[in-house]
């Protein structure tokens, strides 16, 4: 379910032009745990739009790790749940810099305005 | 080196802890501490407020070990006590960052000023928050091994300074110890409340944890090490200022450091001292305006601060509008600390916000306990934290009679700051209901 909707998560972000420009020279690794289930992908990020979606952990220098309930990051992923709420309440816990997470809340933002 | 390196991640932490405490604004609460109280009861005040502080750090560290990396009091309060009180001390503390950002700009206006007489303090203040909004805006960061030196040498330069104090004493320590009075200890409980201000920050640190591990061990004892250090550091250097200048110089200026620098070193002492109050206000400014800012981003994007806060900047992702309004509102703030001379009033009711804020963040981690059934605390400890609690809400409503001849002054702006949270958390909550 959580692979499914990343991988239209990710056709809605490589499709959309705004975001381009979000992800202009933004080249993270976002790994995404689930913590009731084992589950992990990297969403990488290259080039302007996300180039690969892994099941597995792909390491790298510049990463940013999301952790939280499956039914958590699939609701925020396909758009029902706003992450920076999420966060607020506690449900979700991200790891890395501020000014990504800030980032990966916009895309959010302009992708369903929520 | 090979310590060093193994434990990087660790000594970053404590860095920024200790880091993030260390302000402009310290010195000047060691002034207030000498306005309170007399000799080494001044000293008493600053260990028993490193020991509170010490068993807030463990409530915070519990805290966040429950919700890694989340927006801190926001988080903490919105699960432990609710909605309503958490988004009332959400804004209690913005003001409170404000405040905190005057008193700090202003304080550094009066050390350079110290040291090049003639430069007005608006021109100084409008660099320097020009230049903090500049760096924050492109998105300028210090890397990590250059942040640990800074503090370090800081450290090491404040306890050196109160250490050469100490040596080279023009006090004499038997007259000190003679003169040393259980009647001057009534000032105590407000005192304790303001040295808390020494350790204001070391809490920041909770939400820049790497990975979910550093913060069942590697954060908790981050902040406690911060507060040791703290309270080590500045115990050396009351000493030293209460073995050097007397008490009118000190209560006299918002700047004992520059005092006792220059009274120790001369005239490079005081440019030496310029330099670390420098270091100091970069070492929490930087990093409280840009904490500031992202409590504020969040807050917006929550719905609970005008839209207008979420604007970012696509290519950083630095949220500019909330630095550029903060920055604003810290200016505004400056300024009026330099027309109306209100810089200790406002220390005044922060050192109180601060308390009452650590209190009921220690209250939350006990309704969370009981309402997620996790793990209670021995009964002791429990106890301790119970007295912590009470004890915090006390000193903080003392802190606001501390000094007589501005108490009407600071519990008018304490009541404004309180019921401007109230109105405004209470009108924004029925308005979301509404919608």
């Amino acid at each position: 379910m959580l692979k499914n909707t990343l991988l239209d998560f990710q056709k809605q972000v490589n499709s959309n032009s705004k975001i381009k420009k979000i992800t202009k020279n933004w080249n993270p690794h976002i790994i995404i745990k689930t913590n009731d289930a084992p589950k992990i992908f990297t969403v990488i990020v290259n080039d302007s739009k996300i180039s690969a979606l892994l099941e597995t952990h792909k390491k790298h220098t510049h990463e940013l790790v999301i952790e939280g309930k499956e039914n958590i990051l699939t609701a925020i992923f396909n758009g029902e749940l706003n992450p920076a709420q999420a966060a607020l309440d506690g449900k979700l816990a991200i790891f890395g810099d501020h000014k990504d997470q800030i980032k990966l809340d916009i895309i959010s933002l302009v992708l369903w305005g929520g | 080196m090979g310590w060093l390196k193994n434990n990087s991640e660790l000594i970053f932490y404590i860095s920024v802890s200790v880091g993030l405490a260390v302000s402009s604004l310290s010195f000047t609460v060691v002034s207030g501490l000498f306005e309170i109280l007399n000799g080494f009861w001044i000293l008493i005040s600053i260990i028993t407020g490193g020991i509170f502080c010490y068993v807030i750090a463990d409530s915070i560290a519990k805290l966040s070990a429950i919700f890694p990396t989340s927006l801190g009091i926001r988080t903490y309060l919105l699960n432990g006590l609710g909605n309503r009180v958490s988004l009332l001390f959400s804004y209690m503390y913005i003001l409170f960052i404000i405040m905190i950002g005057g008193i700090e700009s202003y304080i550094f206006s009066l050390v350079v000023n110290a040291v090049f007489p003639g430069i007005s303090p608006f021109i100084i203040i409008l660099f320097l928050l020009l230049l903090i909004i500049s760096i924050n805006i492109v998105s300028f960061e210090i890397p990590r091994s250059t942040q640990v030196v800074l503090v370090t040498f800081l450290v090491i330069s404040i306890a050196a300074i109160g250490i050469s104090g100490i040596v080279d004493n023009s006090i004499s320590v038997s007259l000190m110890i003679n003169n040393f009075d259980i009647k001057d200890a009534i000032g105590i409980p407000t005192a304790i409340g303001m040295s808390m201000f020494l350790f204001v920050g070391f809490e920041w640190v909770t939400t820049l944890g790497t990975n979910a591990e550093a913060y069942k061990r590697k954060i908790p004892f981050s902040m406690k090490t911060a507060i040791v250090i703290n309270t080590i550091m500045f115990s050396f250097f009351c000493m030293g200022i209460l073995l050097n200048l007397s008490k009118d110089v000190i209560i006299s200026s918002s700047i004992p450091q520059v005092h006792l620098a220059e009274h120790l070193f001369g005239f490079y002492g005081s440019l030496f001292a310029l330099f670390i109050s420098l270091l100091a206000i970069l070492s929490t400014f930087n990093a409280g305006v840009l904490g500031g800012a992202r409590f504020i981003y969040l807050l917006g994007r929550e719905g609970y601060l005008p839209k207008a806060t979420t604007k970012i900047s696509y290519t950083t992702g630095v949220p500019v509008a909330a630095i550029i309004l903060l920055g604003v509102l810290v200016s505004l703030c400056a300024v009026s600390i330099i027309i109306f001379e209100i810089e200790l009033e406002l220390a005044i009711i922060c050192s109180s916000i601060i308390c009452f804020t650590y209190a009921v963040l220690m209250l939350s981690l006990f309704f969370l306990n009981k309402n997620n059934n996790i793990q209670r605390e021995k009964k002791g400890v429990r106890l301790i934290k119970y007295l912590v609690i009470v004890l915090l809400f006390v000193f903080g409503a003392l802190g606001l009679f501390s000094i007589p001849e501005k108490t009407t002054f600071v519990i008018l702006g304490f009541i404004i700051t309180l019921i401007f949270s109230l109105i405004a958390s209470t009108y924004i909550i029925n308005k979301k209901q509404l919608t």
